[in-house]
Formats: C-alpha cells, structure tokens, sequence
C-alpha cells in the first residue's frame, strides 16, 4: 500500500476509485476537464482584465507621476520655486513641471496632426517619469529647443524618422489668429527621437519638446508651466500627499490643485474594474454550471458504488469516514481541475498574442484598449480566489452525494446492490 | 495476534442474543422475520443457519454482525452488551472483531489482493506494515501468494473468495460470519473452499457462524440451526425440528 497511514485510508480509496490502476480514469478525466476548463476560462478572463487595468495604472503613473499639481488650466509660475517648495516634504523624491497643449503638426509631406505636445524639463522629467525608458530610436539628451521626439504611431503615419523636419503651432494661436486676422509663424523643429511605449494615446499623439520651445509655442511667460508633477517615495501614499498637499495650498490661499495618479482615467479604470468583476460572475457561473454536473455524475458514481460502501461498513468503517471517502474525491477531482485549468490558463496567458493575431483582433485591442498587444500582469488573489472557490463548490456538490453514502446502513446497501 | 488489548477476551461466549424480534413494513402490514431469537456462540464453535429462501437468515446474520438492529432483544459480544449503542461503537467493533464473508466476494475492484486484505486492518486503524505482513502471510496460506498483485478481475470466483477469506481474518477476529460463502462457486470449488474456512477458523480458533443452503455443509457444523417462522430451530444430528427452537 501506498504512502497512507490507518487514518487516511477513505484519502488512498478515494484517489484508487478516481485513478485506477491499469484502467483509463473515465470519471476522473472527465470531471476533472471540466472544472479545469472553468478555471482556465476564469482565470484568462480575470488575469488580461487585471493586466489591462494594472497597464493602464502604470502608464498613467508613468505620465503624469503620482501626484500631479495644477491651476485648473492656468499657467503657474514661477514653477521653480514650486517644485523646491515640494521637494522639502520628505514624501517627494522627484518633481518636474511641464507645459501640455494642443499643437498643429505639419510634416514634410504637408499632411497635418492635431495632437499633445508636452513641454518638459529635460533634466527634471527623467526622475519623475520614465519616457526615456522607451525611446525607441535616439536619446533623450539629444534633445533640445530645436528637436523633438515623437510617438512612434504619429512618426509612421507621418512617415517621420530621425532627421525629419516638422512645423508646430499652437491650436490657440490658430484660433487667435484667425479671430484677429493676425499673421503667425510655426516652429520649425527636427526629430531627434521616437517613443515607443505601447499605448496608443501616447504613441499616436505624444510631441515631447522642451519647456522653453513650449513656452514660445504656447506664449507662456518665462518660469512658467501649466503642470507639476511629483514622484512620491510610496506611490500608495499618491492620494494621502495630494489632499495633505490641497489642504497645504488653501490654507495658504494658493489656488493649486492637487490630484493623485489615482484620480486619472478614474472613471475608465472603475469601468475596467467592473467589467472584471462581472465577468468573474459570468465565469462563476460556468464553473458552477460544471461544479454541479459534476455533482450529479458524482451521485451517479456514489450510486454505483452501493454494494462497497455496504462492505465498507461491514469492515467497521465509520460513516464519517465514508463521507470523507466521497468528500476526498470531490476535493480531489476540484484539485486536480484547478492544476490543470490554471496550466492550461498560464499556457494561453503566455502565447496570448499568437491567439489574438490568430483571432483577428489585433485592432480591436488597439480601438478598444489602446495597447498594440496583451499586457501581462498576474494577480496572486485573482488564483487564491479561483482556487477557494473551485475546492468549496467541488465540497458543496460532494456533500450530497457523500452524505447519502455516509447515511446508508450497511445492511441496506448491500441488500440494495444485490 | 488479538488486535486491540483492551478487548474483553474472557471466558464470556463470543456472541449471545436473546429474544431478537425484526420485522419489516410493507404495503401489506408488518411482516415478522425473526420471532424471539436467541443464540450463544463459544469460542472456536461452529454453528450453521440453514433457511428456505426468504426465511431471514442473511437479516440475522447482519443484526449479530451489526450491520442492522433488532426491533427487540438484547445483543452482546464477547460479553459486551452492544444493542443500543451507536454506529460509531458498532463500526469500531466489527472492525476489530468480526470477519465477514459473503456470498458474491465483495471486494473493491480497484484494489489488488493484497489491497483489499490489508484494507481490512487499515479501517481496524491497524499499522501498515503490520497489516501487510498479516494480509500477505494470509494471501499465502489460501494460496495466492502469486497473486497478491492482481486486481479481482484478474481473479477467478475461487480466488476472489479466496482473498474475502484472508481479508475476513486478518484482524484475527472472534467470530467470522459467513454468509453463503460458496453460493457463486461450483462445487469443487466450493468445497476447496469451505475446507480453508475450516481450517483456518479452526487454527486460529475463531467461532463461525455459516449460513448456508447446502446441507453437507451445514451438516459439519458442531450446531446446525434452521431459521423457520422467525425461529431458530436446532436439527444438529438430525433431530425432528419441530419442538426444538432455540
């Protein structure tokens, strides 16, 4: 016999019933594909919701940082003085300020984008966020008032590379111009870089230039900037600075805002979150769906098995034991389907681009999600919440059947299978 | 070896019943199967219950194992008063107690011979390795040593049985029930099989309780009882039945 002491033998029956020897597992194979294909369903769904959602979360850190302080859309100044005020909290690690606008880009080609440029610090950015991280081709340090860098979506589309001439001019000095029937001259730039960073709204959109070029685009006086933005030792701590931060500027009669990272998107990301959630329902019901067919081949099972439990008890076993014999298989076969249904989950998680290009839905990704592939982000609690509810519905459908066993007197049992 | 040391093990009968009453409800009304029965069984003592068929021999037999309860009557074993008490209680003592053997072999399928011996002594909540020498000590003393590895389907009828032998005594039991233990079996068999049932309750001097349709069997018995109208009627050596229930 196998590894088992006395007290396990209804766990060493149970595993004899379910796998045995020199016999194909019918029971046992089927049961147990049918939980794993739930769990493998669950946990894909649940893994690329949380993966969208956490990409989401990160890009938006990575672009704004954790804590974002503005003028509700006028230009603050002077910045510096700002971001020396904020670097004495000791919450702060870094802090930058940069200048956002709409832009009119023309290219060589003559064809135009209305886009995002944002004015940054060259020297402060790189501590706050990590753009530089996804240049895709030249350096961040190349940069300088008279180059830019360019999202790598908006570069081929334009059919820009390094070297490439464009024009800028602000979308309000158009508007000005034409009410005021003033002339006005774009900014001639050259491409010094293209980022790369995934997501479609930087990619597409994204003109980095310096905070000087920005100011002349956008006619801001000198030590100006429409945003700072600051990266916090503990990002967690983003929503606590930023209202520690509001409170600070009220108090002071400083008309500034504080926003957390956390505050971005808030309503997309809740949106993400909630489609997570009711898709982990509708999951939940075809696990449930399985959990309970499988319920009723296990009464089958039990059923069939009249005459041993009979015996069973004829050889002094204790109708606890027979009810752990019954409840060990369900537990078993939830066990085994959840190993299975979360390799087979982590197989498709990692080969989930050659699915999405098999699919087809490349640019529904992009539409919908705006990344050009699957993010890949794995949450603990989304497996240990599959895991719990895999073994406890796997109980609770065993219960039955195990209990109807557990309750036949051996007498009656043995009659009954003849 | 007896099993469990704090067992009563003294001179008491293996098995008393007195006054056993059973009857079961059917559409028609209650139908008596037993009637007052009562029976002792020494140590070492062989007793067969004969019966026409429906006469309630097996429904005895599982109320002195355990396995049912009298509606009335007072059930001991080996001195221990064990009508009323739970099913715990019961299961804890068939396991360490009683042997059975049954008619259509009853083992598990997917348990090889030796399995399904030492499954026995693990219910009993026996060690392992002392269950397995005992169950593998048996197995070749009915002769399957080479078969220990076999599943029942790999065995004949003979062999099945006669492993639910080895497995009915490898707690080494008081008393084994046995209830038509050669009824799938064709006579050779049968008989080769009913001579090591003999033999090794009788070297282990473990009391047997046969139920059985085959006179010359029942007829080896040192008490031969009929089962008749709810009573047990003793016809050892051929006495008239008539005037001789027990």
């Amino acid at each position: 016999m196998p590894i088992f002491n006395s007290s396990m033998w209804p766990i060493f029956l149970a595993c004899r019933q379910l796998f045995p020897p020199r016999r194909f597992p019918v029971f046992a194979f089927v049961s147990t594909l049918g939980v794993a294909f739930g769990v493998t369903a669950l946990l894909v769904v649940q893994t690329v919701m949380f993966s969208f959602g956490e990409e989401h979360r990160k890009r938006i850190r990575e672009s704004v940082g954790d804590v974002e302080i503005h003028a509700n859309g006028s230009p603050m100044s002077p910045v510096a003085s700002l971001e020396k005020s904020l670097l004495e909290h000791q919450e702060v690690l870094a802090a930058a300020s940069y200048i956002q606008g709409g832009v009119i880009l023309k290219s060589d080609d003559g064809e135009f984008r209305l886009i995002g440029a944002r004015g940054i610090d060259v020297r402060n950015e790189p501590h706050v966020t990590p753009l530089s991280n996804y240049l895709q081709r030249g350096k961040m340090e190349d940069m300088d008032d008279e180059r830019v860098i360019l999202g790598s979506r908006l570069a081929r589309e334009l059919r820009l590379g390094i070297g490439s001439q464009i024009l800028l001019v602000s979308s309000g000095r158009v508007s000005k111009a034409l009410d005021e029937a003033a002339p006005f001259l774009p900014k001639e730039l050259e491409v010094c870089g293209i980022i790369h960073t995934g997501f479609a709204d930087i990619d597409e959109r994204l003109v980095l230039i310096t905070l000087r070029t920005a100011r002349e685009l956008f006619s801001l006086p000198p030590g100006s900037a429409t945003r700072t933005h600051v990266k916090l030792k503990d990002h967690t701590q983003a929503a606590d600075f930023a209202k520690k931060l509001d409170h600070h500027f009220s108090e002071t009669g400083l008309s500034l805002k504080a926003t957390p990272w956390t505050d971005n998107r808030k309503a997309f990301l809740d949106a993400v979150a909630m489609e997570k959630e009711l898709l982990f329902f509708l999951m939940f019901i075809i696990i449930l769906v399985a959990s309970f067919s499988i319920g009723s081949t296990l009464f089958n099972h039990v059923v069939r098995r009249t005459r041993e439990i009979g015996l069973l008890g004829a050889l002094g076993g204790r109708p606890a034991q027979i009810l752990g014999l019954f409840l060990a298989q369900g537990l078993i076969i939830g066990s085994a389907g959840y190993a299975l249904g979360t390799g087979l989950a982590l197989l498709i998680l990692h080969f989930r681009q050659k699915i999405i290009a098999l699919m087809g839905a490349g640019e529904t990704l992009l539409e919908q999600y705006r990344f050009d592939s699957v993010p890949l982000h794995y949450d603990f609690h989304d497996f240990t919440k599959t895991a719990v509810l895999t073994l406890v519905l796997m109980l609770t459908v065993s219960i039955l059947p195990a209990l109807w066993a557990a309750r036949r007197k051996p007498s009656e049992a043995m009659r009954d299978a003849g | 070896m007896p099993v469990d040391p704090q067992f009563p093990r003294a001179a008491a009968p293996v098995l008393q019943a007195s006054a056993l009453a059973k009857s079961f409800k059917t559409p028609h009304g209650s139908l008596p199967v037993l009637d007052g029965v009562s029976l002792d069984i020494e140590a070492g003592r062989f007793v067969s219950i004969r019966g026409a068929s429906g006469a309630g021999k097996t429904t005895l037999l599982q109320i002195l194992g355990g396995l049912d309860r009298a509606d009335s009557g007072e059930l001991h074993w080996n001195g221990e008063r064990v009508s009323g008490r739970g099913n715990a209680f019961l299961a804890n003592r068939r396991a360490r107690w009683l042997g059975y053997v049954f008619q259509a072999y009853h083992l598990v399928p997917e348990l090889t011979a030796l399995e399904n011996v030492a499954l026995a002594g693990r219910i009993a909540g026996r060690p392992r390795r002392e269950t397995n020498t005992d169950a593998s000590a048996l197995l070749e003393r009915v002769g399957l040593s080479g078969r220990m590895t076999h599943l029942p389907g790999q065995l004949s009828g003979g062999e099945c049985q006669r492993v639910a032998l080895a497995r009915a005594l490898v707690n080494h039991p008081r008393l084994i029930l046995a209830d038509e233990p050669t009824g799938n079996l064709d006579e050779h068999t049968g008989e080769e099989i009913m001579a090591l049932l003999l033999e090794l309750t009788k070297a282990e001097n473990v009391a047997l309780i046969l139920v059985t349709h085959n006179i010359a069997f029942a007829n080896l018995a040192s008490q031969t009882l009929v089962l008749r109208h709810g009573k047990l009627h003793d016809e050892t050596n051929g006495d008239n039945p008539e005037n001789r229930s027990v």
